[in-house]
C-alpha cells in the first residue's frame, strides 16, 4: 500500500481531527481516525515505521 | 421131617424165620405198611408220555406247553410287558414314547438359575438373571438397529460419525460470505500487481513479484451446481521465475465476532470444513490451502495441498481443518484476526518446509511445503474459483445458496458504492450518483453539504472516497441547475459512525447542488 500525501482533516461537525486525508495507491481517500479501520492502521504503521508522516490540517 | 408145636411164640418164631431168610419173598411188615399207604388203583407203569398228557390236559395244573415254551423262547433276556403310558399336561406323550413340552408349558418360575428375575432382566448362558442395563455397547457387534429401537431423546452424534446421511440444508451454516461470487460490486479490475479486494466482494488478492493479473466476475462454472458465477483471476504478464519472497494467496478474512462458535482456545473447539470448486486454465501442479491465526504472540497455522491433475477441468476441494483446542482464543470483535487461504504461487520460502496438516505454529516455510504449481508462470494459467464454503464440522455438504439481496446486503457490510453494481469506481458516470441540495435562493459558491445514509451499518467506520463525474476522487461536481457543471471541485468527505458520512465543498464556482459518487470501504 502506497500512501503519500497525508494530512489531517478537520471536522466541519465537531472541530477537530477525526479524519486523516491521503493519497492511497493513487485514490484520495478519507480514513477515519479509528482503530478498527485498516486503512487507519496501516497509516499508523506507515508512520511508526517512519515511512511517512501526517501534516497538520489546514 | 419133625413137627413142631407151634405155639404164640413159636408163631413169633416163624415170621422171624421166613422173613430172615434171603429168598422167601417173604412179606414183611414193612411191605405191608407201604402197601397201606398205596391208594386204591394205584398204577405204577404209566409212560412219561401218559403222564405228561395227563398233567398238560389238567385244567388246573398251570402246565408248561410246548407252546409256551416256543412262546418264552422267543422273549429275550430281562424282557417285560410293559406299556409305556401317554403322559398329558404340560409334557404330553405318545404311545410310542415321544414326548412333547406344550405350548407356554415353560415359563419363568419353572427356570432353575441363580439371581432373581424380573421386568429388566435376562437369563444369560451362565444360567443367572442378569440386567439388561449391564450389557456394554462394544457387546453390539453385528446387525441394524430398527428405526423404532431410536425413538425419544438420541445422544449426541459426532457429524463425522454419520455416512449415507444427505445433506442437510440449514441456513447459515456457510461462514463464508459470496462463496458463489455472485455479487461483484467492483467490476473488473486489471493489470493487477499488488494486494486488493477483487472484482467478487469480500475476496482479496494479497500478492508480492508475481506477475500482474486482472480479475473479474465470469460465468464459467462447474456443470450441475447450480452456479452461475465464478471470480476469474488473468495473468496478464507473467513472472516466470518464482523468487523467494513471491507469492500470491487469495485470501478470506472474517471477523472474529462471526466465528466465536468455534470454541478455538478450548477444549471445546470444533473442526471446520472449507470446500470450493476450483479450475485452472493451462495448469496442473500441486497447490496449497491454509489457515492462519494470529495474535501478537501466537500466531498458528495449518495447511493442506491438493493435487490438481487436469487444466481445463473444474476440481472441487475440500479442506478438512481440524479443532484447534491449544490455539488462539478468538476475540469477540470486529476485527479479522483468522485468514483462509489459497495460495496461488509461492516462493522458496513458502514451500521449502513441511506441511503442518495439523494446527503448529507458525513456520513460513511449512505453509505452502510442496507446492508444484506457480500460476503466475504464463499468462495462459487464467484461475477460476466459486463454491467456497467454510462450516462447521468435518464433512463438507452442499453448498448453501442464499439470495441475491441477502448476500449483496451482507457484502455491504463492507464494501459499498454509488456507481452501479458492476461499475469500477472512478468510471466517468452520472448514472448512481448523489445530489446535495445547496442554496435555493440562488447560485453560491458557499458550502454545499449534505449527509448520505449508508445502506447498511458497516464492519467500521469506512473510508470513503469522493468522485466528481468523470471519476476524479477527492472530487465533486458543482453544478448550476444542470447548466453549468464544474467537475473536479475539492470535496471533504467525512464520518464519525457506521451509518452515514457528511460531505461538503465550497468553490469559485456558483452551484445550487453538489453532486458526487462516492465508494465506502470497511474491509478488513
Amino acid at each position: 500500500m502506497i500512501i503519500t500525501n497525508a494530512k489531517y482533516q478537520t471536522s466541519m461537525q465537531s472541530g477537530v481531527d477525526i479524519t486523516v486525508v491521503a493519497t492511497i495507491d493513487g485514490t484520495v481517500m478519507s480514513v477515519p481516525m479509528v482503530s478498527d479501520n485498516t486503512d487507519y492502521i496501516e497509516i499508523l504503521k506507515q508512520v511508526a515505521d517512519g515511512d511517512i508522516t501526517i501534516a497538520e490540517a489546514d | 421131617m419133625a413137627i413142631t408145636k407151634v405155639t404164640s411164640g413159636g408163631i413169633s418164631d416163624i415170621a422171624a424165620a421166613v422173613e430172615g431168610a434171603s429168598d422167601s419173598n417173604k412179606f414183611t411188615d414193612a411191605d405191608h405198611s407201604k402197601l397201606n399207604a398205596i391208594e386204591a388203583s394205584a398204577t405204577v407203569d404209566q409212560t412219561n408220555a401218559e403222564i405228561k398228557a395227563a398233567v398238560e390236559a389238567a385244567t388246573d395244573s398251570n402246565t408248561f406247553t410246548d407252546a409256551d415254551h416256543t412262546k418264552l423262547n422267543g422273549v429275550a433276556a430281562s424282557s417285560n410287558n410293559y406299556v409305556h403310558p401317554n403322559h398329558s399336561g404340560d409334557v404330553v406323550s405318545a404311545a410310542d414314547g415321544a414326548m412333547t413340552i406344550q405350548t407356554d408349558a415353560v415359563d419363568i418360575a419353572m427356570l432353575s438359575a441363580t439371581g432373581t428375575p424380573g421386568s429388566t432382566t435376562f437369563l444369560r448362558g451362565d444360567n443367572a438373571w442378569a440386567t439388561a442395563g449391564s450389557t456394554s455397547a462394544s457387546d453390539l457387534t453385528s446387525g441394524t438397529l430398527p428405526m423404532a429401537r431410536l425413538s425419544g431423546t438420541l445422544p449426541a452424534l459426532n457429524g463425522g460419525s454419520l455416512t449415507g446421511v444427505n445433506a442437510v440444508n440449514t441456513g447459515r451454516k456457510n461462514i463464508f460470505i459470496n462463496g458463489d461470487m455472485g455479487v461483484a460490486q467492483r467490476g473488473t479490475q486489471t493489470g493487477v500487481t499488488g494486494s486488493q479486494y477483487l472484482a467478487c466482494d469480500r475476496w482479496q488478492m494479497n500478492m508480492v513479484d508475481a506477475g500482474t493479473w486482472s480479475y473479474s466476475q465470469d460465468t464459467d462454472v462447474p456443470a450441475g451446481q447450480g452456479f452461475t458465477h465464478s471470480l476469474k483471476m488473468d495473468c496478464t504478464t507473467a513472472d516466470a521465475a518464482v523468487a523467494s519472497g513471491s507469492y500470491m494467496r487469495l485470501q478470506y478474512r472474517p471477523e472474529s465476532q462471526d466465528l466465536k462458535q468455534l470454541g478455538w482456545g478450548t477444549s471445546n473447539a470444533q473442526p471446520l470444513v472449507m470446500s470450493f470448486w476450483i479450475k485452472f486454465d493451462n495448469l496442473t501442479g500441486d497447490f496449497c490451502t491454509d489457515v492462519l491465526s494470529l495474535t501478537n504472540s501466537n500466531n498458528r497455522t495449518v495447511s493442506q495441498k491438493f493435487t490438481y491433475g487436469s487444466a481445463g477441468v473444474w476440481q472441487k476441494c475440500v479442506f478438512t481443518i481440524p479443532a484447534d483446542t491449544g490455539g488462539n482464543i478468538l476475540e469477540v470483535d470486529n476485527n479479522g484476526q483468522t485468514y483462509f487461504q489459497w495460495f496461488f504461487q509461492a516462493g522458496s520460502d513458502l514451500t521449502s518446509g513441511t506441511l503442518n496438516t495439523d494446527w503448529a505454529t507458525r513456520v513460513n516455510a511449512n505453509r505452502a511445503a510442496g507446492q508444484t504449481l506457480q500460476a503466475g508462470s504464463n499468462t495462459s494459467n487464467n484461475i477460476y474459483l466459486t463454491g467456497c464454503q467454510l462450516e462447521l464440522g468435518s464433512t463438507a455438504t452442499d453448498f448453501e445458496y442464499r439470495s441475491y439481496g441477502e448476500e449483496l446486503a451482507l457484502c455491504q457490510r463492507y464494501w459499498q458504492q454509488s456507481y452501479l453494481s458492476g461499475v469500477s469506481a472512478g468510471t466517468n458516470t452520472t448514472s448512481g450518483s448523489l445530489y446535495v441540495p445547496g442554496s435555493v435562493g440562488g447560485a453560491s459558491t458557499s458550502y454545499i453539504a449534505g449527509t448520505n445514509n449508508l445502506v447498511v451499518q458497516m464492519r467500521a467506520n469506512p473510508t470513503l472516497v469522493s468522485y466528481d463525474m468523470p471519476g476524479n476522487s477527492g472530487k465533486c461536481r458543482r453544478d448550476f441547475f444542470g447548466t453549468n457543471n464544474n467537475d473536479n471541485q475539492t470535496a471533504a468527505i467525512e464520518t464519525a459512525c457506521n451509518h452515514s458520512f457528511l460531505i461538503y465543498s465550497s468553490g469559485t464556482y456558483n452551484a445550487t447542488v453538489l453532486l458526487y459518487h462516492f465508494t465506502a470501504s470497511a474491509e478488513l
